[in-house]
C-alpha cells in the first residue's frame, strides 16, 4: 500500500509527521480564495428548508466534500499489476474540524465511517477530528440558489445520476405511484446541462400534479485537484447531500435506483478485483450508510435500493410501459464524457455503453435509443484506435463469456463459487444468505439470458454481413460468430499432418520448435532463432554469417525473395565487398612520406615568414594541419599504426550472440536436450555451420493454413 | 457493469515475452511459464501478504475444526462465525467477514489478498457441497453444518481443501496477469478469432492448474498431520506461513515444469 497522505482540512492547525508533511494536502470550505479552495454549490432549493440544519449533518457535508474533493486530488498509483494493486490503494489521513467533535470521535461512528468509505474506495482511512474555530451560516457555506419550484410537500428523496436506471426510479416514483419527490442530481459536466433539462420537461410533463423538484448539486474546485478520474466517494458525497436535504424536510429515508447487477458489480474478470468495480451503491456500502445516518440523525434512517433485484432490461422495459419511452434517449449512461459531442452522446465502447445498449435491446426500446446517438455501434463497429481499445475489449468479451458461463450453470452453490465476492453483499440483503444467494443468482441468470438473447437477435438482424465477413475485424458480432461450430464439422475428414520428430519452422509470426518426438513448443521471432533455422535448413554446409544475417535482414523487410534464392543472387561470400580485409588505416611507407611533408612545410613556413609572404604562410600553415591529422589518424598509443574497423567481425559476434541468446533464453527453459544438441552442433566462425548426429533431419518448411 | 479499471503489464522484456508468446500461438504450459517467469517481482510480496496467510490460516482450522467436539465454537474463537442454523452460503459468509477484519486489523487489502478469498470460498464450496447434497444446501441446520464441517477430520481431507484453494489460486493469479492480453488478441486475424477460442484457451489454462495442484495435495496432508500432532492439535501462525510460502512454491515449480518439452 502507498505511504500515507494527509489531508488538512479547513483552517485546522495540525500536527503532520515530518515524513508525510511535504505531500501533505490543504482543502478548506470558505475562506481565502485561493488554490486550496473548493465550493459546494446547491442550486434550485427553497429557503424554507434549510432553516434548520443540525450541525452533524454540516459536519457531514463538510466531512463528504472533503473526502471527494481529495479523492480527485491524490492519484492512485500505477496501474502495473506487479504490485498486486499496492499502488492503487491509498492511505489517507484527514484531519476535518467540526462542530460536534463529541459524536464524531466515538469509537462507533468513526469505525463507521472509515470502514464504509474503506469499502467504498478501497482505501485506508484515517479521521482526526478538531473543535471548528468559526463555519459561516450554512447558506453562505453552500451557496444556495433559491428559486423555490415545488409544489406541495414532498414524499421521497431520490438520488438522480441521469441515466437509465435512476430515470426507472424517477418514472416509478413520479409517475407511477404518483409521489412527490425531490431528485438530487450530482452535475459533473455542463455537458449534459440539455439532457438533463429534456428529462425534467419529460418528468414535469408527464406529471402536472407532482412535477418533482430538482436539485443540483456542484464541486467547484481549482483544476489542479483533477488528478484522479475514478472518483469512488461520489456516492457518499451524493448521499450526504440527499439525507441532509431529507432531514430538512422531516423525512428518514433516501434512495438510490441502481439495477442489481451493477450494484454488486461482481468482477467480469479476474483482474477487477476488489474497489477497480465500482462499488458505488453496493448492498454493504448502502448499509453503512444507513448506520452512519441513523447516528447522525439519532433516529433510524434508511438508505434503499429499489431495483436490487431488476436487472438493467427490466428497468428499460419499466420505463417503456409506463408510458415513457421517450425519455430514454436523453438519458446518458456513458462514463467517457469527455468524447461527448453534440451529435454523438455514447462513445459506443465503455462498459456502460455495451451495458446500455444490450438492456434497450433487451427491453425491445430500441427505436427510443437511435443508433446515430452512438460514436460507434456497439455490435458491428471497430473499436476505436485509441490506448483505451485494449481495455474496452478486455471488457466487453468478459462482459459476453460471463454471461455464458452463468446461462450454463446449474445452481446458486457453482455461482457463489465462481464469484465468491457475492459474499460480501449476503448479510446485508435483509435476509437468510442461502435465500439471497439464491436470489443474487437468479438476477444474474436473468441477466445473462438477456444477453444471450440479444446476441441471438443480432445475429438474426447481421447474419449476411457476417456470412460475408464484411464487418471490421474485431466488431463484436464477428467475434462471438464460431463457424466451427460442431454443425459445421465437413463431412470429409480434413486431413491432419503428422508432426515430424524434429521441427523447426514458421508458423505464424513465430518459429514451431520439436525436437525428437517431444513435445512441439513456441518460439519467438528473434533473430537467432532465424540464423538457426538458415542453418537447419542445410545440415553440414558452410554459410558464411554475413549470408544469413543479411539474408534475415532481408526477410524481417518483408521482401518478396525467397532466403535462398537471395544468397545464390548475389549475396554469395566471394562476391561480396564487405568481407574484404579491412587492413590497417593507413602504412609506414605513407607514414614516412607524411613526416617528410610535413618537415618539408615547417622550412617554408619559415622562409614565407622571413619573404613577409603571408599568402604562402597561410597556405603551408594549412597543407600542414591536414598532414598532421593524417599521421593522428593512422597512428595511435605507442606509435602503432591504427586498425580500420572490420565489419565482419561485427556481424559474426552479432550472429554468435544472437543464436547462443536463444538458445539460453527461449530454448534451453523449455527443453534442455534440444539446447544442448544445438550448442554442440553449431560451429561458429565466419562461416557457420551445423553438424548434426547421424541421421538427423528437421521439418523447416513453414506451416501453411490451407 | 459499473465503472471499472483495469491494470497494466509492466514494459519489461519478460512481460513483453508473455504478451509475444500469446500472440505467436505458445500453448498454455509455455505461456503460464512465461507469465510465472516474468511475475517473480510481484511473487515477492506474496509472503508478507496478510490477505493470502489469513485465507491459508483460515483453512487450517477448518482442518482443527474438524477434531474438535464442537467444531462451530471452536471457529467462533478463531473469529470465524458461523451461525448454528447456517446455509452453505453463511459459510462463506463467514469466512469471507473473518478475512476482511483481518486485513482491515492487518494494514488493508491486496489484490492477492481478495484472489485468496475468492480461492478459499471456492475451496470450501467445492468440498463441503457434496457431503451435503443429501440435505438441503440453503436451509440447513446447525447439525448439518457441523456434521459437513467434520468431514475435514478425514484422512487426505486436508489435502483435497488445500488443492482445491491452490488450483483456484493460481488460476485466479493467471488470468489477473493474462485476462487484457488475452483480449488483445480477440478478432479475426489475431490468435482468438473468437471469444469461444479465447474460452477454450482459459479453460486449458484452468485445467493446467487444476493439474499441477496435484503436488499440493500430498504435501498438504503430511504438513497438516506433521503440524497438528507435533504442536498438540494447534498450528502456530508461524508454520501455518511458512505452509503457505512453500505451497506457493511448489505449484509456481510445478507449473515451470509443465512447460518442459519432455513433460517431466
Amino acid at each position: 500500500m502507498a505511504s500515507e497522505r494527509y489531508i488538512i482540512c479547513g483552517d485546522t492547525k495540525a500536527t503532520v509527521p515530518a515524513e508525510s508533511e511535504a505531500d501533505a494536502l490543504q482543502l478548506h470550505l470558505y475562506g481565502a480564495e485561493d488554490e486550496h479552495k473548493i465550493t459546494l454549490q446547491i442550486d434550485d432549493i427553497r429557503t424554507q428548508m434549510y432553516k434548520e440544519v443540525p450541525a452533524r449533518f454540516h459536519d457531514l457535508l463538510d466531512i463528504a466534500t472533503y473526502v471527494f474533493a481529495a479523492d480527485q486530488a491524490i492519484e492512485r498509483g500505477a496501474r502495473d499489476v506487479e504490485t498486486f494493486g499496492g499502488n492503487w490503494r491509498r492511505r489517507l489521513h484527514f484531519v476535518v474540524p467540526v462542530g460536534d467533535v463529541e459524536f464524531w470521535r466515538s469509537d462507533k461512528v468513526k469505525q463507521c465511517l472509515q470502514a464504509t468509505l474503506g469499502f467504498l474506495s478501497d482505501d485506508h482511512y484515517e479521521f482526526d477530528f478538531v473543535p471548528i474555530s468559526q463555519r459561516p451560516s450554512f447558506q453562505g457555506f453552500l451557496n444556495f440558489n433559491d428559486k423555490g419550484a415545488m409544489l406541495g410537500f414532498p414524499e421521497q428523496v431520490i438520488m438522480f445520476s441521469g441515466g437509465l436506471d435512476s430515470l426507472g426510479g424517477a418514472v416509478e416514483e413520479i409517475v407511477n405511484q404518483k409521489r412527490r419527490v425531490i431528485l438530487v442530481n450530482h452535475r459533473p459536466t455542463q455537458k449534459l446541462d440539455k439532457r438533463y433539462q429534456a428529462i425534467r420537461e419529460g418528468l414535469d410533463a408527464k406529471a402536472p400534479n407532482n412535477p418533482p423538484c430538482h436539485i443540483r448539486v456542484m464541486v467547484y474546485k481549482q483544476k489542479w485537484m483533477n488528478k484522479e478520474y475514478t472518483q469512488r466517494t461520489r456516492s457518499f458525497l451524493f448521499v450526504s447531500l440527499g439525507a441532509t436535504i431529507a432531514n430538512m424536510l422531516g423525512q428518514s429515508n433516501v434512495r438510490f435506483y441502481e439495477n442489481g447487477v451493477i450494484s454488486m458489480n461482481l468482477p467480469v474478470c479476474a483482474q477487477v478485483v476488489g474497489g477497480k468495480a465500482t462499488r458505488t451503491t453496493h448492498p454493504r456500502v448502502l448499509h453503512g450508510f444507513q448506520t452512519l445516518l441513523s447516528m447522525i440523525a439519532d433516529h433510524p434512517f434508511t438508505v434503499e435500493n429499489p431495483f436490487l433485484w431488476k436487472t438493467k432490461g427490466e428497468v428499460v422495459s419499466l420505463i417503456a410501459k409506463s408510458g415513457c419511452p421517450e425519455l430514454i434517449r436523453p438519458s446518458i449512461s456513458c462514463t467517457h464524457t469527455w468524447e461527448m459531442t453534440k451529435e454523438h452522446s455514447h462513445c459506443g465502447t465503455c462498459s456502460q455503453c455495451v451495458d446500455r445498449r444490450f438492456s434497450i435491446i433487451a427491453a425491445g426500446a430500441e427505436q427510443h435509443d437511435p443508433l446515430d446517438q452512438y460514436t460507434v455501434d456497439v455490435f458491428t463497429q471497430s473499436r476505436q484506435k485509441n490506448e483505451k481499445v485494449h481495455e474496452d475489449k478486455t471488457l466487453f468479451a468478459s462482459y459476453l463469456e460471463r454471461a455464458n458461463q452463468v446461462d450454463r450453470f446449474t445452481g446458486a452453490t457453482q455461482f457463489l463459487a465462481k464469484y465468491g465476492e457475492v459474499a460480501r453483499a449476503l448479510p446485508y440483503l435483509n435476509g437468510d444468505p442461502g435465500a439471497s444467494a439464491q436470489r443474487c443468482y437468479e438476477l444474474y441468470k436473468r441477466h445473462a439470458a438477456e444477453v444471450n438473447a440479444v446476441i441471438d437477435k443480432m445475429f438474426t438482424l447481421h447474419g449476411p454481413a457476417i456470412r460475408q465477413r464484411t464487418l471490421p475485424a474485431d466488431a463484436m458480432m464477428r467475434i462471438v460468430y464460431e463457424s466451427n461450430l460442431p454443425t459445421s464439422v465437413p463431412v470429409v475428414p480434413v486431413y491432419q499432418e503428422q508432426m515430424p520428430d524434429n521441427v523447426f519452422r514458421r508458423c505464424g509470426g513465430a518459429w514451431q520448435v520439436r525436437f525428437k518426438g517431444q513435445k512441439a513448443f513456441t518460439v519467438l521471432p528473434w533473430l537467432g532463432a532465424s540464423y538457426i533455422h538458415y542453418l537447419l535448413v542445410s545440415p553440414n554446409e558452410a554459410r558464411p554469417c554475413i549470408d544469413i544475417v543479411c539474408s534475415t535482414a532481408i526477410d524481417f523487410c518483408d521482401q518478396a525473395i525467397n532466403a535462398k534464392e537471395a544468397i545464390d543472387e548475389g549475396l554469395q561470400s566471394a562476391s561480396n565487398p564487405m568481407l574484404a580485409s579491412l587492413g590497417d588505416i593507413s602504412d609506414w611507407k605513407a607514414i614516412k612520406e607524411y613526416r617528410a611533408t610535413a618537415q618539408e612545410l615547417l622550412i617554408d613556413i619559415e622562409n614565407a615568414r622571413r619573404d613577409n609572404n603571408n599568402v604562402l604562410e597561410q597556405q603551408y600553415e594549412s597543407d600542414l594541419a591536414m598532414i598532421t591529422a593524417k599521421i593522428n589518424e593512422a597512428v595511435g598509443i605507442g606509435g602503432k599504426l591504427k586498425q580500420a574497423k572490420d565489419k565482419r567481425k561485427n556481424i559474426r559476434d552479432s550472429f554468435r550472440n544472437n543464436v547462443k541468446r536463444v538458445i539460453e533464453k527461449q530454448i534451453k527453459d523449455t527443453d534442455p536436450a534440444l539446447a544442448a544438441h544445438l550448442e554442440k552442433a553449431i560451429l561458429y566462425g565466419n562461416t557457420s555451420r551445423y553438424v548434426p548426429e547421424d541421421g538427423l533431419t528437421w521439418e523447416t518448411r513453414p506451416v501453411k493454413n490451407d | 457493469m459499473g465503472h471499472i479499471r483495469l491494470g497494466q503489464l509492466p514494459r519489461t522484456r519478460k512481460w513483453r515475452d508473455v504478451v509475444e508468446l500469446v500472440a505467436a500461438g505458445a500453448d498454455v504450459p509455455q505461456v503460464a511459464n512465461a507469465t510465472i517467469n516474468a511475475a517473480e517481482s510481484a511473487f515477492s510480496f506474496v509472503n508478507n501478504d496478510s490477505g493470502y496467510n489469513q485465507a491459508v490460516w483460515l483453512m487450517t482450522q477448518l482442518g482443527l475444526a474438524a477434531g474438535q467436539e464442537k467444531p462451530l465454537d471452536y471457529l467462533r474463537s478463531q473469529g470465524i462465525n458461523i451461525p448454528d442454523n447456517t446455509s452453505l452460503p453463511g459459510v462463506a459468509v463467514a469466512l469471507t467477514e473473518a478475512l476482511d477484519n483481518h486485513s482491515a486489523a492487518n494494514g488493508g487489502h491486496s489484490d492477492l489478498g481478495e484472489l485468496a478469498q475468492r480461492a478459499l470460498v471456492d475451496a470450501v464450496i467445492q468440498r463441503m457441497e457434496p457431503k451435503l447434497r443429501q440435505q438441503s444446501l440453503f436451509n440447513m441446520q446447525a447439525h448439518d453444518t457441523q456434521q459437513a464441517l467434520a468431514e475435514f477430520r478425514k484422512p487426505n481431507e486436508f489435502g483435497h481443501l488445500s488443492r482445491e484453494f491452490y488450483s483456484r489460486l493460481t488460476n485466479e493469479c493467471m488470468n489477473y496477469f493474462l485476462s487484457q492480453t488475452l483480449a488483445t488478441n480477440l478478432g479475426a486475424g489475431q490468435r482468438f478469432p473468437t471469444t469461444n477460442q479465447m474460452a477454450q484457451f482459459e479453460q486449458a489454462l484452468s485445467t493446467h492448474c487444476r493439474e499441477a495442484s496435484a503436488i499440493v495435495e500430498q504435501f498438504s496432508n503430511e504438513w497438516f498431520s506433521k503440524h497438528r500432532y507435533e504442536e498438540k492439535g494447534n498450528i502456530s501462525r508461524e508454520s501455518v506461513q511458512g505452509f503457505a510460502s512453500w505451497a506457493l512454491k511448489k505449484m509456481k515449480d510445478e507449473l515451470k515444469a509443465g512447460a518442459k518439452a519432455d513433460g517431466q
